[in-house]
């Protein structure tokens, strides 16, 4: 069975009262909706507060009955962007950013990535390298190439059209290289 | 650096962000108890929205919201059948429609589905609960159309049932306790079900529109009616068929009525034994509330057992000079009934009436007295069990649950002797008894009444709930 077919059966068994469903569910997503926060947010505790919330909140949107939920992958990355897009407005921090003593949490935790100091250059320079893009081109990296999401589910988290996210793709990764031509 | 370095170091640090263990687990156990709270999984309690006998708690073992069903239904249908008005439509079909079938496979995929042994389980319930809300349905509807479906829909209930009993075993105190209340509502439902269902009325509707029918049409040419004897005995073919077809819709409710009991039973009993070990004293006063309510109902059904064979031998005529047992339904104007007279004159404990020369009203004298003489022995038994519940002693929960079933073992005697004399009594009604005409006394004085002895022996525990 595929993914997304099968995401929708454990969807209408959550809907009929089958806790251990939306546990699968949960389950399933938990580490990618973490990692996605994690590149937003300030700290480790702040990513584990929204990654909850997320998931209560695809529960309340899910049970609302407002819409069929085709994507419940597609739909926790729109919830996780949304509530990550508030986060980001309260902090008063640029949308996407990266925080720098997260960012070094991150590098911390990488097994055998701090040990060579090329290598910690080499990070240092991802990272600037992602600041020194516009918020839109920061979105759009990130979520192509840290939370591994393709054209059609970025489409659905952004609520643009996938012809639209290939072309912000394409000058995103146009200006990143840019970018890194110059370090 | 190139934009592939860039991609390795971003894919790198991405990998290794990850939760704690221990949080996922805390924070699963958060979300699903958060979501448990929604008015979506709220338990049964709640009245059914309108319609069914002033708003009673009558089919609670709903699941969920209309809402949430209809999103389920939406989902799973438009999987397995492509079609959403199909499966909408299916929603309120009910046995013997088209897309009834339609409508079984929806519920079958829902336990597919379910994750859990125990939530497959609750579903079955809760269709079991449909099926009861079908048979009040076709209550409603063409008599001639419905005892064959309400059969139809017995039959599947029975099966829910049967797959929530298989799950039983073993199974924790907070399930058994589940499955002890939704079967007790679903036995008051069904039991309400059976009570509108008036047999003798219905044989009488049935035979009286046949005799209507099949009345001869004077034959304009003066050669009389003989050309209408064809359509009367057709129409008389199929009164006995209806006839036969509502017995045997009153039997499948019977059946559905002993297994309810059955699974309630089971539930029961594993829920005191589960209680009994455990350490939460609430718990165990919750077995004893479940416990005390499993006494009344089975006091109401001792209290009904009387007046059934009150009712029964009511309806019997006997003439011991020709050895006849015949059925009326007239009340008796005459003193030709000694069998009335026996029920009330036999003692509980002592066997010591008279046989008669007739086999048949002997049969009847020894039941009466098996009905008289368990009766009692149930009611002793049962007030036991009343004596240890009543005493709030939580360590005796098992010592009452077995005087309970003890008491129910002892009830099914009863029940089958009650059957066997109204298979004595109602000779002619299809399925009691066959004795091959309306008096049937030459056959019955021969000692030509193997059918009947037949009927009342292999009669068994049935008809158990009728309260």
């Amino acid at each position: 069975m595929k993914g997304k077919t099968k995401d929708q059966y454990l969807v209408a068994a959550a809907l009929s009262g089958d806790e251990d469903a939306f546990g699968a569910l949960y389950d399933k997503y938990v580490n990618d909706i973490f990692r996605f926060v994690s590149f937003r947010v300030r700290s480790k505790d702040e990513a584990e507060d929204l990654t909850a919330d997320i998931f209560l909140k695809a529960w309340q949107y899910l049970s609302s009955g407002k819409r069929d939920i085709e994507n419940f992958k597609a739909l926790l990355y729109r919830i996780s962007r949304n509530i990550v897009i508030d986060h980001y407005r309260k902090s008063g921090r640029e949308l996407f950013s990266i925080d720098e003593s997260q960012w070094d949490t991150l590098v911390d935790t990488a097994p055998g990535i701090a040990e060579t100091a090329e290598f910690t250059d080499d990070i240092r320079l991802v990272r600037e390298a992602i600041e020194k893009l516009s918020e839109d081109h920061r979105e759009i990296i990130l979520m192509r190439y840290s939370d591994d999401l393709a054209i059609d589910e970025m489409a659905e988290a952004t609520g643009k059209t996938k012809g639209a996210i290939r072309v912000a793709l394409h000058r995103a990764v146009k200006a990143l290289k840019e970018i890194l031509k110059k370090r | 650096m190139r934009f592939s370095t860039f991609k390795k170091h971003i894919h790198t640090l991405s990998e290794n962000a990850k939760p704690r263990e221990e949080w996922k687990r805390e924070t699963r156990a958060t979300v699903l108890a958060e979501i448990r709270k929604s008015p979506l999984w709220r338990e049964t309690g709640e009245k059914t929205p309108t319609g069914f006998w002033g708003g009673e708690r009558l089919f609670a073992p709903k699941f969920g919201s209309m809402r949430a069903a209809f999103a389920t239904v939406l989902v799973v249908g438009v999987i397995f059948s492509g079609s959403f008005v199909a499966v909408s439509a299916a929603q309120t079909s009910l046995p013997g429609d088209t897309l009834y079938p339609v409508k079984l496979s929806v519920e079958k995929a829902k336990i597919g589905i379910a994750f859990s042994q125990e939530k497959k389980a609750i579903l079955q319930l809760a269709f079991a609960g449909t099926r009861l809300e079908e048979v009040s349905r076709l209550l409603e509807g063409k008599e001639e159309e419905r005892a064959e479906n309400i059969a139809k829909a017995m039959e599947i209930f029975t099966g829910n049932l049967n797959a929530v009993e298989n799950r039983l075993t073993d199974s924790e105190v907070g399930f058994s306790r589940l499955v002890n209340e939704r079967t007790t509502v679903l036995q008051e439902n069904l039991l309400k079900i059976k009570q509108r269902i008036n047999k003798p009325a219905a044989i009488a509707s049935i035979n009286a529109s046949a005799t209507e029918l099949s009345a001869p049409v004077p034959d304009q040419s003066g050669a009389g009616d003989v050309v209408t004897e064809a359509e009367a005995e057709a129409k008389e073919q199929s009164a006995q068929d209806k006839i036969q077809t509502l017995t045997r819709s009153i039997a499948s409710i019977d059946g559905a009525l002993d297994k309810v009991d059955e699974t309630n039973t089971k539930s029961l009993s594993t829920f005191v034994q589960e209680a009994a070990k455990s350490l939460s004293e609430q718990t165990k006063q919750e077995a004893l509330v479940a416990l005390q309510a499993k006494i009344q109902q089975i006091e109401l059904r001792l209290s009904s057992v009387a007046s059934i064979t009150a009712e029964v031998v009511s309806e019997v005529v006997v003439d011991e000079a020709q050895g006849i047992i015949s059925y009326d339904g007239e009340p008796v104007q005459t003193g030709l009934n000694p069998i009335r007279g026996f029920v009330e004159q036999i003692s509980p404990t002592r066997r010591d009436f008279a046989t008669s020369t007739n086999p048949t009203i002997t049969k009847a004298k020894e039941a009466l007295y098996t009905v008289k003489q368990k009766s009692n022995e149930a009611k002793k038994t049962l007030d036991e069990a009343k004596k240890i519940a009543e005493s709030n002693d939580v360590d005796k929960l098992e010592r009452a649950f077995e005087k309970i079933r003890e008491t129910s073992a002892i009830i099914k005697e009863v029940d089958a002797a009650v059957k066997s004399v109204e298979s004595l009594v109602r000779p002619n009604e299809p399925g009691v008894g066959d004795s091959g005409g309306v008096l049937g006394g030459q056959d019955v004085k021969d000692g030509n009444n193997a059918s009947i002895e037949q009927e009342a022996a292999t009669s068994t525990e049935s008809d158990i709930l009728e309260q």
